[in-house]
């Protein structure tokens, strides 16, 4: 088996398996304020820095200043990676990214061969098909992941969900199927504050831990927490027994 | 105000606390479960036993002494099976060999009446138990269930923390709390009648145990549910 | 990536500048060796690359004339490059592992100028 491609997010690894599939594109999904963002900018910047592997962020919205700035607030500086030639950013539009994407040859080949790139970040998939809507949204899905396949490179795809709870469900294009990984963020309501939550739904080919963790954005990058273990379901055996007895004595 | 008689309103005030304790839980219903009587019949023991230290330190007959220190020091014992009990009851249900943990009580309680104590002597703080060498016998059994009970609770409270639930983890809390303060109360008023020659101490060392029933009862009483 | 030492690297070259025309070959030159028992229409190879379905068929058309891939109907096409042409193949696909010989493989793509 290929080896893995570690994230280098505290933790999140572990939740993988060991780490991403080489060649892979995995998908982030959730609402809006839950860290998609903050994942993609460590991903990229943990693999320069741990695993010496050059990165391309590619933003539709967000100008490459806020990018700096929300990885600065991680830790990272992202204007000294871009600027030493480790880190390259693209801001582009939808139409002209995947214009680039399937050039044969275009910029983003170029970009990627000459640059040796191995880590790629799309933030976020949303936009570009809420911009482009595709007719047959499947096909271009499926064209689109496999243009950021073509070199080995390992992607990371961030998908906005509407609801703040976090939608596990996907909604058509075929990105569940299409995706080797899909990572839900979410928030949870524990005793009237919100946590933020994250959970691997699936990993092509690989034993991954399937319980919801907490984590927490630093000033050092994310770092993935303790499953939680609610009341209901995700305790078993005797703990829930010992939550029964307390609850009983109390009553 | 005299020493003893500061000790004999302190164990008064003492039993008093914990005789309310226990009427309340009586009168809320909350002896319903096994679990809920063991405990409530810890709180009657730990009343009772500071019923017997009011009469005791107030009483001034050598022979009424002689037979109330016993009996305190049997309550004492059987209060202290009773939080094993009852810490038992709150993490699981008990096994066959649980009642292996019977067997020092049993083992001591007969002690107690035969050869623990010796006689009785006067001292500043009125009559006081002279005690052999098996008195340290009793000290580790007493203690040593407290401290059976506290690994219990705490056992609890570590599965209660996980699910995140504060008001849980506030009542289990507060009941480790007070299991280990009076476990460790309990050993200092040991202490300030056998080595201190503080007059006071025993009596400010009592006061504190009113203390913990009352963080107790706000964890049935003033719940946030 | 394949981590094989590569092969004498001027062959892979001259293999380069005869079967690698463009970025589109080159992509259809290694969709088919990982996965030589494929059989693709245009389309559906260029939703596999990820690129447009017009610029997949001139690539095909391509490696047809040159006798890498075989159609029966211009469209269907299939991996039949026979065993010298395989191991060729087989060679610059492993030689892109590297990156001098990478960096060597793309400048005379580019240099070509060919996008399709």
């Amino acid at each position: 088996m290929d080896k893995r491609v570690m994230t280098g997010i505290a933790g999140f690894d572990e939740m993988l398996g060991g780490g991403l599939n080489p060649g892979s594109v995995s998908v982030i999904k959730g609402a809006p304020g839950t860290g998609k963002t903050c994942f993609g900018i460590e991903f990229l910047a943990r693999g320069v820095e741990k695993f010496n592997e050059k990165g391309l962020y590619v933003t539709f919205e967000e100008f490459s200043e806020q990018i700096y700035r929300d990885a600065a607030s991680l830790g990272f500086g992202f204007q000294a990676l871009k600027d030493s030639g480790q880190i390259f950013l693209l801001f582009s539009s939808p139409e002209v990214f995947v214009n680039q994407l399937m050039a044969p040859g275009g910029e983003f080949d170029q970009l990627i061969l000459k640059n040796d790139i191995k880590r790629i970040v799309v933030d976020s998939i949303s936009i570009v098909l809420d911009v482009l809507k595709p007719a047959n949204g499947r096909d271009f899905v499926y064209s689109f992941v496999n243009g950021l396949r073509r070199h080995r490179t390992t992607s990371l795809l961030t998908k906005e969900d509407a609801s703040l709870f976090g939608d596990t469900t996907f909604r058509s294009e075929g990105l569940s199927f299409i995706s080797d990984t899909l990572v839900q963020l979410k928030y949870v309501e524990i005793a009237s504050t919100l946590e933020r939550a994250i959970v691997v739904i699936k990993h092509r080919a690989t034993k991954h831990d399937n319980r919801i963790h907490s984590f927490t954005i630093t000033d050092h990058g994310i770092i993935i927490g303790k499953p939680f273990a609610g009341k209901e379901g995700i305790l078993s055996g005797s703990p829930r027994d010992i939550m029964k007895r307390v609850e009983d004595f109390y009553k | 105000m005299t020493a003893l008689d500061f000790l004999v309103a302190s164990y008064a005030l003492t039993c008093s606390i914990y005789l309310v304790f226990f009427i309340l839980l009586v009168i809320r219903g909350l002896i319903r479960t096994i679990s809920q009587r063991a405990f409530a019949a810890w709180i009657l023991f730990l009343a009772l036993t500071s019923m017997t230290g009011t009469i005791w330190h107030a009483s001034s007959n050598p022979d009424t002494v002689f037979i109330l220190c016993r009996v305190d020091f049997t309550v004492l014992m059987i209060s202290a099976l009773m939080i094993l009990l009852f810490s038992i009851l709150f993490h699981r249900d008990t096994r066959g060999s649980d009642f292996l943990s019977l067997i020092p009580a049993i083992i001591v309680i007969p002690l107690i009446w035969t050869v623990m104590v010796s006689s009785v002597e006067q001292t500043n703080l009125g009559l006081n138990a002279v005690v052999t060498g098996w008195f340290v016998l009793y000290a580790l059994v007493h203690f040593g269930y407290y401290i059976a009970a506290s690994v219990q609770l705490a056992v609890v409270l570590q599965v209660v923390r996980k699910t995140r639930d504060p008001e849980a983890v506030r009542r289990v809390g507060i009941l480790l709390v007070s299991v280990i303060a009076l476990t460790v109360l309990g050993i200092l008023t040991t202490l300030s009648f056998t080595f201190f020659s503080v007059e006071w101490l025993p009596s400010v060392i009592n006061l504190c145990l009113c203390i913990p029933p009352f963080l107790m009862a706000s964890t049935f009483f003033l719940s946030r549910d | 990536m394949n981590k094989k030492q590569p092969g004498n690297t001027s062959s892979v070259l001259k293999f380069v500048d005869e079967y690698v025309d463009s970025f589109i070959s080159w992509d259809i030159l290694l969709f088919f060796r990982h996965n030589p028992a494929a059989i693709e229409t245009a389309k559906s190879l260029s939703g596999r690359l990820g690129r447009r379905q017009e610029d997949t068929k001139f690539g095909l058309t391509f490696l047809c004339e040159k006798g890498v891939l075989r159609t029966e109907d211009n469209k269907t096409y299939e991996f039949k490059p026979g065993d010298q042409l395989e191991m060729q193949i087989t060679a610059f696909s492993d030689a892109l592992a590297h990156r001098d010989t990478r960096m060597k493989i793309l400048s005379k793509v580019l240099s070509k100028g060919k996008v399709r």
